[in-house]
């Protein structure tokens, strides 16, 4: 087993150089690979990537170290980015860990961001870096562009490292046993024009116990370092592939990583009431209004967040149900407002899909959202016009087809934290993804694997998609052909990995 | 989030790991309070009839787990005829075992169970589980605890016993309580955890596995393949043994074969039911979601037992291995009766795990593991027998 034992300090050095020599560096902004970058590199992080927000507006986002902004270089034309959030200490708030356990969240960076016109050719991100001889050099990173019509989407989720008490402590510098860094390398050499995470990022809750070999060293909390280390090192190669649409998950609620999820990674301006600094605001903070990220002509991917989602069904009278009542007349406002195109809906929680649980047959879907969503669209579940559905947070692949008329569903929960286990294989002939309206919805096929990989979606024709499921290392698991709205694969039950190879 | 996989825990975690257990480890004892609970740990006189001591079926040369020289696959009681219902474990590491306990993942659809004593949990402390062999009509017999206060009053550590406890013998639960508190001693000293075994070397740095047992134990943690971890946790990269106990001590329902020499299986109707017949009104499992469910064990000294699984259904490390392997893909090697998990009622059936790698496949398929992936993964398996117990490797 090949093991990666960098300590945090190894581990931050390497990232620097990874980030600058996928990027590019140079006085007059020519790119140009980079050597690695030595100890300095320490004290001048620089990490920038691109992510897609509301109606498909592309945003540059960057984390340094020093107090100002890079420069952002667009077409040539440069400018200071804006601050989004300057470092702090943010004083310790209650989490889902015994106070004993939480601590200050450290962000010893600052976040800026820049919003990046359609039809941009080149865009880049640098800032001054002191020399040996006590000059300044410029340092740049290229950041990936949109396209407009995007043909390839990478598609992954819940990728960090586990380290939380109460379960087994992930070996985080294993990429054996956390395999994210090799899932974004791999996933990168497929050119996407896209990148969407379905959620879940940060996972590195608690303190490594210290006779624990396996994650010693690792950060811990909720601050840049346990960011770092659970995203933007090991995923530094995906990064710079292609933008990113951002899902949130249950591990970016407020009580865990919503502060680092608003500081970093949401599209929507930084505000204070959703920084999750403070736990009077949780409960606006821990809900987002969905949006529509256009994928070309006749696509678009539409966020639900689900942070917060309980776990047993909710009364028509609870807040969290009107809530979620209002997102999801939002939603079909969204697919209505492109009716030609393919509504792909995109959330954390699986809905209409399954959750293996040892002992028992198989339970569905979150029973919260499907409550809400029955109360409002009956037997139909999700709001009219969504074609397909995405999920993460079973650590697992699925893929399923409905002989009624449901949308096609993938679950992409396997990008690296400890995996599920798998439903049965057969599948169960009487299990539901609602078994509270069990007639309603029929599973014509589903597959599944534990498996760790990713998904990639080729564009195939109007409004059709072909999704490959991949190995850690690039094995093919299965093909689903996306048309017509349904999805057809070409295996069911089980996918082995010892015999992706083979297809 | 959802994470692996563990007794009854939905996708998550599996389990629900494991913090060592230090509420159940008790003080550290007095070496003559431990050497009196030696003393009685092998006192013959403490059966009815006399002639079974706890050493015999929790036999030092074996590890601590033993027959008491049957072929059943579960001890021999103190009487012809008479058997334990289920396999003696190992009692080394005893005191590691978290009191039983429930554990919900936060992002588990319900909470799985772990710890207590025995295969069902049913005893949270030492001293209350050595009453239950002693006096089991199928173990050692004993009608009630004056039985056991008289022959405690004339054995031959009675001194040490009342300098330990004081005046106790004349009082028959006070006498069986000083019993068991002598005999927790024992069982959590330092003697009972000796952490000697050719794997512990190998954490420590100054032993290297063979090929065929590092191949084993990438199999043993590999989740596409053996996926043994995701119930008998352990970290290799700890230098601490104590944090590579190879169990989680929680829940599964692995439905191993009926043992038909076991006396009571004569009986068509009747079924061991495990988790659910633990009778506890703090944290009740009598659920039938807990039916056929037993605790995991710890798998140190594994290769020194006589026979495997709660119900002794094997007698050969290697056929336990197989049987995990391709319990799914030829079940009907393992299941003589034609029945399909044989020793499950049929009701409680579904709720056998039949979705853990590597038990989720079908009738025919390719299991998980080879033969060969079984021979590496017994060879692994041996490294776990501390140093004491080498001679006794089956």
């Amino acid at each position: 087993m090949r093991r990666v034992m960098a300590t945090a300090t190894t581990r931050v050095i390497w990232a620097g150089a990874m980030a600058l020599f996928a990027l590019s560096t140079g006085r007059n902004g020519a790119a140009e690979p980079s050597a690695p970058l030595g100890e300095r590199s320490r004290e001048s992080r620089l990490v920038a990537w691109v992510e897609i927000g509301p109606d498909g507006q592309a945003i540059a986002r960057a984390i340094t170290s020093r107090r100002r902004c890079p420069f952002i270089e667009l077409d040539n034309a440069r400018r200071r980015m804006s601050l989004r959030a300057h470092a702090e200490t943010v004083p310790q708030r209650p989490t889902v860990s015994d106070p004993s356990e939480s601590k200050p969240s450290e962000f010893p960076v600052t976040t800026c961001e820049y919003l990046i016109s359609a039809g941009t050719r080149t865009a880049s991100v640098g800032e001054g870096d002191e020399d040996e001889s006590g000059g300044e050099k410029q340092r740049s990173l290229r950041l990936p562009l949109p396209k407009p019509d995007p043909q390839r989407i990478v598609i992954l989720g819940d990728t960090g490292c586990r380290l939380k008490i109460g379960d087994p402590w992930q070996a985080c510098s294993d990429v054996e046993e956390w395999p994210l860094q090799t899932i974004a390398e791999t996933a990168a050499r497929f050119e996407p024009d896209l990148v969407v995470h379905v959620g879940d990022y940060h996972y590195r809750e608690n303190r490594c116990p210290p006779d624990i070999g396996g994650c010693q060293g690792s950060p811990w909390g909720y601050g840049w370092d346990t960011w770092d280390a659970d995203v933007f090192t090991p995923a530094a190669s995906l990064l710079a592939a292609a933008p990113w649409v951002m899902v949130r998950g249950n591990h970016e609620e407020c009580a865990r990583a919503g502060q680092g999820w608003y500081r970093f990674l949401d599209t929507r301006p930084y505000q204070f009431e959703r920084t999750c600094n403070d736990p009077a605001f949780d409960t606006a903070a821990n809900y987002s209004d969905p949006y529509a990220v256009p994928i070309g002509e006749d696509t678009q991917i539409i966020l639900f967040d689900s942070a917060k989602v309980p776990g047993s069904r909710l009364n028509p009278t609870d807040p969290a149900f009107l809530t979620y009542q209002d997102e999801l007349r939002q939603v079909e406002e969204l697919a209505a407002a492109r009716p030609e195109a393919l509504s792909i809906w995109a959330n954390h929680h699986p809905l209409l899909a399954f959750t293996p649980v040892t002992g028992k047959t198989v339970t569905g879907g979150n029973p919260a959202l499907l409550s809400v969503m029955n109360a409002t669209y009956d037997a139909q579940y999700y709001p009219p016009g969504i074609g397909l559905a995405l999920h993460g947070h079973t650590h697992m692949f699925q893929t399923l087809n409905f002989s009624t008329n449901h949308p096609s569903t993938f679950m992409m929960g396997n990008g690296g934290d400890n995996i599920a286990i798998n439903p049965p294989d057969p599948f169960p002939s009487d299990a539901h993804p609602d078994a509270d309206f069990a007639s309603a919805v029929n599973v014509q096929e589903i597959a599944y694997t534990s498996t760790f990989g990713f998904v990639v979606a080729d564009r195939n024709g109007d409004r059709g998609w072909t999704f490959r499921a991949y190995t850690r290392r690039g094995g093919l698991l299965t093909t689903c052909e996306f048309a017509g709205g349904h999805s057809a694969s070409s295996d069911s039950g089980f996918l082995h990995e010892s015999s992706s190879r083979n297809r | 989030m959802l994470a692996a996989a563990l007794p009854l825990a939905a996708a998550i975690p599996l389990a629900a790991a494991i913090a060592l257990a230090p509420e159940v480890a008790a003080a550290p004892a007095q070496g003559s309070r431990i050497a009196l609970g030696k003393a009685i740990f092998f006192d013959p006189a403490l059966s009815e009839p006399p002639g079974t001591s706890c050493a015999s079926c929790h036999e030092p040369g074996r590890a601590f787990s033993g027959n008491h020289g049957s072929s059943a696959g579960v001890p021999r009681g103190s009487r012809p005829g008479h058997f334990a219902r289920r396999s003696a474990p190992s009692l080394l590491y005893l005191k590691y075992i978290p009191r039983f306990h429930f554990y919900l993942s936060d992002e588990a659809v319900q909470p799985s169970a772990f710890g207590g004593f025995f295969w069902d949990g049913r005893a949270d402390s030492i001293a209350e589980l050595v009453k239950q062999p002693l006096l089991n009509p199928d173990e050692m017999n004993n009608r009630d605890l004056d039985q056991i206060a008289h022959k405690l009053t004339s054995a031959r550590y009675a001194g040490e016993l009342r300098r330990e406890f004081g005046d106790v013998l004349g009082d028959a639960s006070r006498a069986v309580s000083a019993l068991g508190l002598a005999l927790e001693a024992f069982l959590t000293s330092d003697e009972m955890a000796p952490f000697s075994s050719r794997y512990d070397a190998y954490l420590r740095g100054e032993a290297r596995l063979t090929a065929l047992e590092a191949r084993g134990l990438k199999l043993f943690k590999d989740p596409d393949k053996g996926n043994c971890v995701s119930c008998h946790l352990f970290y290799d990269t700890s230098k601490n043994p104590e944090r590579s106990l190879f169990t989680d001590f929680g829940y599964d329902a692995v439905a191993v074969p009926r043992n038909a020499k076991i006396p009571a299986n004569a009986d068509p109707r009747y079924f061991d039911l495990g988790l659910c017949e633990r009778r506890d009104e703090a944290t009740p499992s009598k659920d039938e979601m807990w039916c056929a469910s037993f605790r995991t064990p710890s798998l140190r000294n594994v290769a020194v037992r006589q026979s495997f699984m709660h119900n002794g259904a094997f007698k050969k490390l290697r056929d336990a291995v197989s049987f995990y392997a391709t319990r799914a893909t030829s079940p009907m090697r393992w299941y003589k009766s034609g029945v399909k998990f044989d020793d499950v009622p049929e009701k409680y059936r579904d709720q056998v795990n039949i979705n853990s790698i590597p038990y989720n496949r079908r009738p025919g398929d390719e299991p998980a593991l080879t033969d060969e992936d079984v021979d590496a993964l017994v060879a692994f398996l041996g490294t776990l027998t501390d140093a004491a117990y080498r001679n006794a490797v089956r």
